[in-house]
């Protein structure tokens, strides 16, 4: 046995201990052999399994699930566009621009960031019937002369009240408690124990007539609605004091509480491509979405969305003949994205989101122009337009799907 | 309702999923990829080095799995799942050869090499692939079974349809082919490395 075959076996790990004791020999006294065995080791590591080179092609990879009629997920599903110039940049570009716009409004918009610290607990909370008629018939004028804009707090006039009546106005703002009384002094109270032993006081040492004061007929008010001179009154309750002291936060809906928004959205889209094509099955969710978004202030919400939905993809090649082959598909997509969402004006918002499908066979991006709407049987709403594209690429050609429709959110 | 316990395919045996490519077209798709993941590898390693063009590699990888999942579909029976895959890559790569001639030359090698200023741009594996190049296929291809896609000399030997002494013989003599081939490369490499 020569010295090669005495070095591929103990490479191999067959030789047998004769074999190892004649390369032994060899290697001690021969340094051809020497660097014999050195040099078929560096060959031999050369092909490490899982090395790069070996690895097929995305293109080669989404060729052969493409001719099969089949989708390749993972990694291999996503290269071709990953690779593109379109995500090498946009998403960069996306990510920069929501770092700025949170950046800017969390530290140097002063305005948002009062919004968003006094976004809990804006709630005021009346208890006189009276009271709410003096807003009604004042609201454009006194009411908005006597704002405290600087506490944002409503206060009311003395003498837009009528004397007779009984009126203690409640606030819960921030983390305080005001009283007010039908002489038009105001109370802080850091909670609602002193509050109501201020109440308690009253009502054991004034008169006759502030005994009578009641907790009934409870308005809630929208701070902003308050603001905007558009007040709406929204709950009109009968509350017992005791009732009054235990659902005072009751009253609070969890949306008001909550720094969180949760939207379910219906959206009928139409593609801007004409076609008769439909998906062999449509998913039961189609054109169903559901997104949570962060109020970062009042304005400015960032979050994820998540919706069913088809595109209609329209992709060509040529075949070996050079005939060129047309491809329409429908598929039913699960569409996961990053949402910012922005209010340019008091209701309205603007409301963009970029993200890519569970199979990550493309990017997705949408824009909505919308209006919220409040307190409607007695929910909010979000409705508006919308417009969507999908890009994707296919034998190294890039293709974009857009559609336009509407959308309708329910919120929670 | 059915209740789906298991639905990793990517940890079934190549047997299992053999049978799921005969089910339906949803969970076939599923059972093909899981194949695919498994042994793309392999059947690209051995394409690219026995036809060396990266183009017709590419088709002949493609229309390997395509082969694959049709006669699986077609009622083929399979015993080694990865020697079956070598097998229609084998015989893709040979008709592919049959109208074409290997027509570099050592000389040729060496010229690349050295005009190139290879050794000294690229890793020891293009080097490696490039000599490849320069043997006769029979010792190339059981080169690549043994060495890049792991092969037993068993299944070497099953898929060159050889005996297991002529499957070692063949792989053992390519690599000293190799050896003398690029012999003077990996004394350049040790002494750049130094």
């Amino acid at each position: 046995m020569n010295i090669n075959e005495l070095i591929l076996e103990f490479i191999d790990g067959s030789s047998t201990p004769e074999m190892d004791k004649s390369l032994f020999n060899e290697l001690a006294n021969n340094e051809v052999a020497q660097q014999k065995l050195k040099k078929f080791i560096e060959i031999e590591n050369s092909f490490v399994t899982g090395n790069s080179y070996f690895q097929p092609s995305a293109e080669s990879v989404n060729q052969v699930f493409t001719q099969l009629g089949f989708k390749k997920t993972g990694f291999f599903g996503a290269l071709p566009f990953l690779q593109s110039n379109f995500i090498r940049y946009s998403v960069p570009a996306v990510m920069t621009t929501l770092m700025f716009v949170f950046t800017y409004n969390y530290f140097f918009n002063d305005d948002d960031k009062n919004n968003l610290t006094n976004s809990k607990n804006n709630l005021a909370t009346f208890t006189s019937p009276q009271i709410n008629n003096v807003i009604e018939t004042n609201k454009n004028n006194d009411l908005n002369n006597g704002m405290d804009k600087n506490n944002k707090l409503a206060k009311i006039n003395k003498n837009n009240l009528n004397n007779n009546s009984n009126n203690i106005v409640k606030y819960i703002y921030k983390e305080k408690f005001v009283a007010v009384g039908n002489n038009g002094n105001m109370q802080y109270f850091d909670n609602k124990d002193d509050l109501k032993e201020y109440f308690d006081s009253n009502l054991k040492n004034e008169t006759p007539e502030k005994s009578k004061f009641s907790f009934q007929n409870v308005i809630e008010i929208n701070e902003s609605d308050i603001f905007e001179n558009s007040l709406s009154i929204t709950n009109l309750n009968n509350y017992t004091l005791n009732d009054f002291e235990n659902k005072e936060y009751n009253n609070l809906s969890l949306k008001e509480l909550s720094n969180f928004e949760f939207t379910i959205n219906f959206f009928p889209t139409f593609d801007l491509k004409s076609s008769t094509m439909n998906p062999e099955k449509l998913s039961s969710f189609n054109q169903l979405g559901f997104n949570a978004l962060y109020k970062v202030t009042d304005k400015f919400k960032l979050g994820l969305e998540i919706q069913q939905e088809t595109f209609l993809q329209k992709f060509e090649e040529d075949d070996e003949f050079n005939r060129t082959l047309i491809y329409t598909q429908r598929p039913n997509f699960t569409n996961i994205g990053a949402v910012v969402k922005y209010n340019i004006l008091d209701k309205i918002f603007v409301y963009t989101s970029v993200g890519t499908n569970t199979e990550f066979s493309g990017v997705y991006n949408r824009v909505r122009l919308g209006r919220e709407f409040y307190n409607i049987f007695p929910l909010d709403f979000d409705a508006g337009i919308e417009h969507s594209a999908l890009h994707y690429s296919f034998n190294n050609n890039r293709y974009s799907s857009f559609k336009f429709g509407i959308f309708f959110g329910v919120k929670f | 309702m059915k209740l789906q316990i298991h639905k990793n395919y990517k940890i079934k045996s190549d047997s299992e999923l053999v049978d799921l490519l005969r089910d339906k077209k949803r969970i076939s798709e599923k059972a093909f990829e899981a194949i695919f993941d498994r042994y793309s590898y392999n059947v690209n390693a051995y394409v690219r080095t026995v036809i060396g063009d990266a183009d017709d590699s590419a088709d002949i990888f493609q229309e390997t799995f395509i082969r694959f999942y049709n006669n699986v579909r077609n009622g083929a029976e399979i015993t080694n799942l990865q020697s079956y895959l070598i097998k229609i890559s084998r015989n893709l790569c040979l008709n592919y050869k049959r109208d074409k001639k290997n027509n570099v030359e050592v000389e040729d090698f060496h010229k690349i090499v050295n005009e190139e200023n290879f050794y000294e741009n690229q890793e020891l594996l293009e080097i490696v692939m490039r000599a490849l190049d320069l043997m006769d296929d029979k010792y190339k291809e059981a080169f690549v079974l043994k060495k890049i896609d792991g092969m037993k000399f068993e299944e070497v030997a099953n898929v060159l349809d050889l005996t297991l002494e002529g499957a070692k013989t063949r792989v053992n003599r390519a690599r000293v082919k190799l050896l003398e081939i690029l012999d003077p490369y990996i004394k350049d490499l040790e002494f750049k490395d130094k």
